[in-house]
């Protein structure tokens, strides 16, 4: 049987996943600062983006997003490793975008990606060190828009 | 609730999203920590087999590996507990990329429900049955196409 400790800590976890997808899909820039360590890595190069340290991607964030009206980032199959003050997991992303064509009007994109976390307790709760993408499909994407092949 | 069955539910959920992890990052030696020895298990509403758990985990690596990439999302898990034995009805999205011989990789949606039913065991919670139930094909190259007859 699963402790309430660990118990507590999935679920804590868990809302820390759903809470950085909505701090993006909110444009809550500043809500990724109950997410992030100040110094966690963050790669999201296999989608296109850039990697860095958190300031530096925080700052990009808001740039690069600016471009897309509307997208969500719904977040699923959370599967966490917990190892005591420390933890990692895998989680699905399925991210519709609504993409603005060269030509006017806009086109919906789906991508498909995993997120690989790590996390670390903190005095004010888990947060996140490390965010890494990995690619799994792309459906409907803009003939203008180069993403790398998943 | 009480921290059992807390205990209970969260144990199945982590089971049935780890059922999606081993067919997506192509782990398939984590089935055999998610089923039991013998689980009857039934694909054939998305076009695959039925039988006995040896029999599927022979069966999936050519299947699953004939897609450069899948992903099997999981959500509305229901669970019905009762005591060393439970049941899940569990929906799934499916997209699959699609290797057609042109070279194009289209992207196939499919979505199915799990039909499970688990055993407390003394290595924790295992799957004595999943059962799929098909739901809705969208995008799908001819050559794949599965009977309306065999979705349900």
């Amino acid at each position: 049987m699963m402790s309430l400790q660990e118990l507590s800590d999935r679920m804590e976890i868990e809302h820390l996943i759903v809470h950085y997808a909505n701090s993006i899909d909110q444009r809550d820039w500043d809500g990724l600062d109950q997410v992030f360590t100040p110094d966690a890595y963050i790669d999201y190069r296999k989608l296109g983006g850039i990697d860095g340290r958190y300031p530096q991607i925080k700052a990009w964030l808001g740039t690069a997003l600016a471009h897309f009206p509307h997208y969500c980032h719904l977040v699923g199959n959370i599967e966490i490793r917990l190892a005591g003050d420390r933890a990692s997991s895998r989680t699905l992303c399925i991210n519709p975008m609504d993409t603005p064509l060269p030509a006017g009007g806009s086109q919906v994109m789906f991508l498909g990606l995993w997120y690989h976390d790590k996390f670390i307790r903190t005095p004010e709760g888990w947060r996140m060190t490390e965010r890494v993408e990995e690619g799994c499909f792309q459906h409907n994407v803009p003939a203008h828009m180069a993403i790398p092949a998943a | 609730m009480s921290p059992q069955r807390l205990s209970d539910r969260f144990e199945i959920r982590a089971l049935i999203v780890r059922y999606s992890n081993a067919l997506d990052a192509r782990r398939f030696e984590w089935l055999d920590e998610i089923f039991t020895a013998d689980a009857y298990i039934d694909y054939r509403a998305t076009g695959g087999i039925d039988g006995r758990y040896p029999t599927i985990r022979a069966w999936l690596p050519p299947a699953v590996n004939a897609f450069p990439r899948m992903c099997h999302l999981v959500g509305n898990i229901s669970v019905r507990l009762e005591g060393e034995r439970a049941q899940a009805r569990t929906l799934c999205l499916n997209p699959v990329v699609v290797p057609l011989p042109q070279g194009a990789r289209p992207v196939m949606f499919l979505a199915m429900w799990y039909r499970d039913r688990l055993v407390r065991t003394g290595a924790g919670w295992r799957m004595s049955e999943r059962i799929q139930e098909g739901c809705i094909q969208h995008n799908v190259p001819p050559h794949l196409q599965i009977p309306a007859s065999a979705r349900a």
